[in-house]
C-alpha cells in the first residue's frame, strides 16, 4: 500500500499533523526531540497496530490526554483505503474504512521496514538481537512462520520446566524440540538463503562484501536431515542439559554470523560500517517484501544520515527510492535540500509538521 | 466503598471461576441479591450435592454417578477402538458427532511442566492396561491441537505403539462447511501440511 496522507493526533509531542506524503522519498528535517521518529513511530502504529520504540503502545499518549490516533489513507492497486488506530489507557482499538475490525484482518494492510539508531544492537549486540532481526523479517512474510516461532518458544518453556522439575516425562518434550525447531531452523535457512542473495545482488560491484549465514548452516537437504540433525545434537547434549536445567540446542540458540569482508561485524565494524550493514540488509528486506508479495513495503528511515557521509547517505536514499515509499528523518537540511526533486521535504519544529 | 463481607466473599468465590472476571462475579452477585430465596437456594444447593455420588468412571475415568460409565457399559459400543480425550467434557463434543461408536479415555489434562503436569499427574495408567490386555486395535489420540496436547499425544505414542495397537492422531485444518477464504493463515497452512493423496 502507498500512503497519500498521514493524520496524527495526541501522539507523543505531537498535538495534530496532517501530511501529503509524496510516493517516493519523504525527509523529515528538524532538530532533535522536536517529534520527527514520532512521525515515523505513527506510521508503524498503522502499520502493526503496536509501536516499533516501545512495548507499552499507552505510553505513547500525549501527556494529560485520554487518547491518541493516528489515521491513514492508502492506495493499494486502484482502491483507496482508511485505516486507523485509536489509543486509550485500556486498549487500542483498529479500524479500517471506518468500520471496527480485529488485529487479524488489521495486520498487513500497510507494511513497514524499520531502520533506526537502536536496531544497530542487530550488528552489534548480542546473538538473539540477530535471531530476532531474522524471525521478526520471516514473521512479517509468513504467518506460519510467526506461529511455529510462537509454538517453538513455547515448546523450549515447556521443555526448561520439564528439566527444571528432574527431567520427569523428557522424552515427550525431546520429540517436540526436535520437530518444531527442525522445522524452524528449515524455515529460517530459507529466508537467510533469499536475506543472503538480496544482499549480494544489491551490494553487487560496491566496495564492501556482506553475507549473512547460519550456524549449524541451514536448510538441510530434507526435513528428515534436519531433525535428525537436531536429534543428535540433543542426545550430544543431553548430560549437559541436565546439569544446566535448561535446553541447550536448536533455534533459540543457533549463531547468527554477519560479516564484513569475510570478517564478523560484532567485532570488527566501526560505527559507521555497522550502519551501513544494517542499511544494507533493510534494503534487502525490502526487496524480499517486494518479490514475496508483489508489494513494496514502506521504508521508515529514522536519522539516516548520522554517522554516515553524505554520498553514502544519498546513494541509500537513492537506492530505498527506486524501490519503494520512504520515510526518512534527518537533522540536517542541509544535504536533504540537495535531493531536491527526489524528495518532498517537511519541517518539523516542536511537534509541528509544515511542507518545506 | 466495601460490600458486605457476604457478597464480597461471593464476588472473590465467583472470581475464581473460568471466565470469569471481577465485573462479571459483580454482576452474577447482584443479580442473584435481586432474585428470590428460593432461586438462590436452588443455586447453592445444585453447588453443595454436586460432589454427592460424582465419581470417575472405574474404566475411563469420565465423570458418573455410577461404577462404569454409559460410554463403557453401552454394549452397543465397540471395544476395538478408544477415542483419548484431554477432559470429561471433550467426550460431550465427540458424541455430538453421533459417529464413533468406540470407547473412550480421559486424562484429564495434558503434559504441562510449566504448570507442575508431568506423566505421573495425568490418568494414562489405566489406558495402557486396557490396550495392553488386549483386544484393541486402534486408539486414536484426540488431545488438542496445542503445544501441550501435542506433547502429550506424542508422549503416549510413543508408550503404546509397542504393545502393537495401532496409533493414530486427529486430523487438524479447514472447519468443515466454511469459505476457505475466510479461513485465517495459519490454519490453512497447518491444512496444507497435514494434506493426504487422493
Amino acid at each position: 500500500m502507498q500512503l497519500l496522507r498521514v493524520e496524527i493526533r495526541d501522539l507523543r509531542n505531537i498535538v495534530r499533523a496532517d501530511l501529503e506524503l509524496g510516493p517516493g522519498l519523504n525527509v523529515f528535517m528538524g532538530r532533535n526531540a522536536q517529534g520527527k521518529t514520532s512521525l515515523l513511530e505513527a506510521v508503524g502504529l498503522l502499520a502493526r497496530g503496536r509501536s516499533f520504540r516501545t512495548e507499552t503502545t499507552a505510553s505513547l499518549i500525549r501527556r494529560g490526554q485520554p487518547s491518541l490516533a493516528a489515521r491513514g489513507t492508502g492506495r493499494d492497486r486502484d482502491s483507496e483505503t482508511r485505516i486507523e488506530v485509536e489509543v486509550t489507557a485500556d486498549g487500542r482499538r483498529l479500524r479500517i474504512d471506518g468500520e471496527d475490525v480485529s488485529p487479524q484482518r488489521f495486520n498487513g494492510r500497510l507494511d513497514v521496514v524499520v531502520y533506526a539508531t537502536d536496531r544497530l544492537r542487530v550488528i552489534r549486540g548480542p546473538m538473539r538481537e540477530r535471531r530476532q532481526f531474522l524471525d521478526r523479517g520471516a514473521g512479517a512474510l509468513w504467518p506460519a512462520y510467526r506461529q511455529l516461532h510462537r509454538e517453538y518458544e513455547r515448546v523450549v518453556r515447556q521443555r526448561n520446566a520439564a528439566l527444571e522439575s528432574g527431567a520427569r516425562g523428557l522424552e515427550a518434550w525431546d520429540e517436540r524440540l526436535v520437530e518444531t525447531g527442525a522445522a524452524l531452523r528449515q524455515r529460517r535457512g530459507h529466508y537467510v538463503a533469499r536475506l543472503q542473495q538480496a544482499l549480494a545482488r544489491a551490494q553487487a560491484g560496491r566496495g564492501e562484501a556482506y553475507t549473512v549465514a547460519l550456524t549449524p548452516a541451514a536448510p538441510w537437504d530434507s526435513d528428515d536431515a534436519a531433525r535428525a540433525a537436531l536429534a543428535a545434537e540433543v542426545e550430544a547434549r543431553r548430560s549437559a542439559e541436565r546439569r544446566a536445567r535448561m535446553s541447550l540446542v536448536g533455534p533459540h540458540r543457533d549463531a547468527v554470523a554477519i560479516t564484513v569482508e569475510g570478517q564478523e561485524a560484532m567485532s570488527v565494524a566501526s560505527s559507521g560500517q555497522a550502519r551501513s550493514v544494517l542499511l544494507a540488509l533493510t534494503i534487502a528486506t525490502l526487496d524480499i517484501y517486494r518479490e514475496e508479495t508483489g508489494r513494496p513495503a514502506i521504508a521508515l528511515l529514522d536519522d539516516l544520515d548520522s554517522e554516515l557521509d553524505e554520498e553514502r547517505t544519498t546513494g541509500v536514499c537513492r537506492e530505498v527510492a527506486a524501490r519503494s515509499q520512504a520515510l526518512v528523518t534527518t537533522a540536517h537540511p542541509a544535504w536533504a535540500e540537495r535531493l531536491d526533486g527526489l524528495a518532498r521535504r517537511f519541517h518539523v519544529d516542536a511537534g509541528t509538521v509544515a511542507p518545506a | 466503598m466495601d460490600y458486605p463481607a457476604p457478597v464480597q466473599k461471593l464476588i472473590d468465590e465467583l472470581r475464581r471461576l473460568p471466565g470469569i472476571g471481577p465485573k462479571s462475579a459483580q454482576r452474577i452477585a447482584f443479580h442473584l441479591l435481586r432474585g428470590t430465596r428460593e432461586d438462590a437456594e436452588r443455586l447453592g444447593g445444585s453447588i453443595s450435592r454436586l460432589m454427592d455420588g460424582i465419581r470417575l468412571c472405574r474404566i475411563c475415568n469420565a465423570i458418573t454417578d455410577a461404577e462404569t460409565c454409559a460410554q463403557c457399559t453401552d454394549p452397543g459400543r465397540s471395544d476395538r477402538t478408544i477415542c483419548v480425550v484431554e477432559e470429561p467434557h471433550d467426550i460431550l463434543a465427540v458424541e455430538r458427532t453421533r459417529d464413533f461408536k468406540g470407547r473412550y479415555h480421559v486424562l484429564h489434562g495434558a503434559l504441562s511442566p510449566l504448570q507442575g503436569i508431568g506423566p505421573d499427574e495425568l490418568k494414562a495408567h489405566g489406558l495402557i492396561e486396557r490396550v495392553r490386555l488386549g483386544g484393541v486395535d486402534e486408539v486414536i489420540l484426540a488431545t488438542s491441537p496445542t503445544v501441550e496436547g501435542e506433547a502429550t499425544a506424542a508422549w503416549l505414542a510413543r508408550l503404546l505403539k509397542p504393545l502393537g495397537a495401532r496409533v493414530t492422531r486427529i486430523a487438524m485444518g479447514v472447519p468443515v462447511g466454511s469459505d476457505l477464504e475466510w479461513s485465517d493463515e495459519v490454519t490453512i497452512a497447518k491444512a496444507l501440511e497435514g494434506r493426504r493423496d487422493y
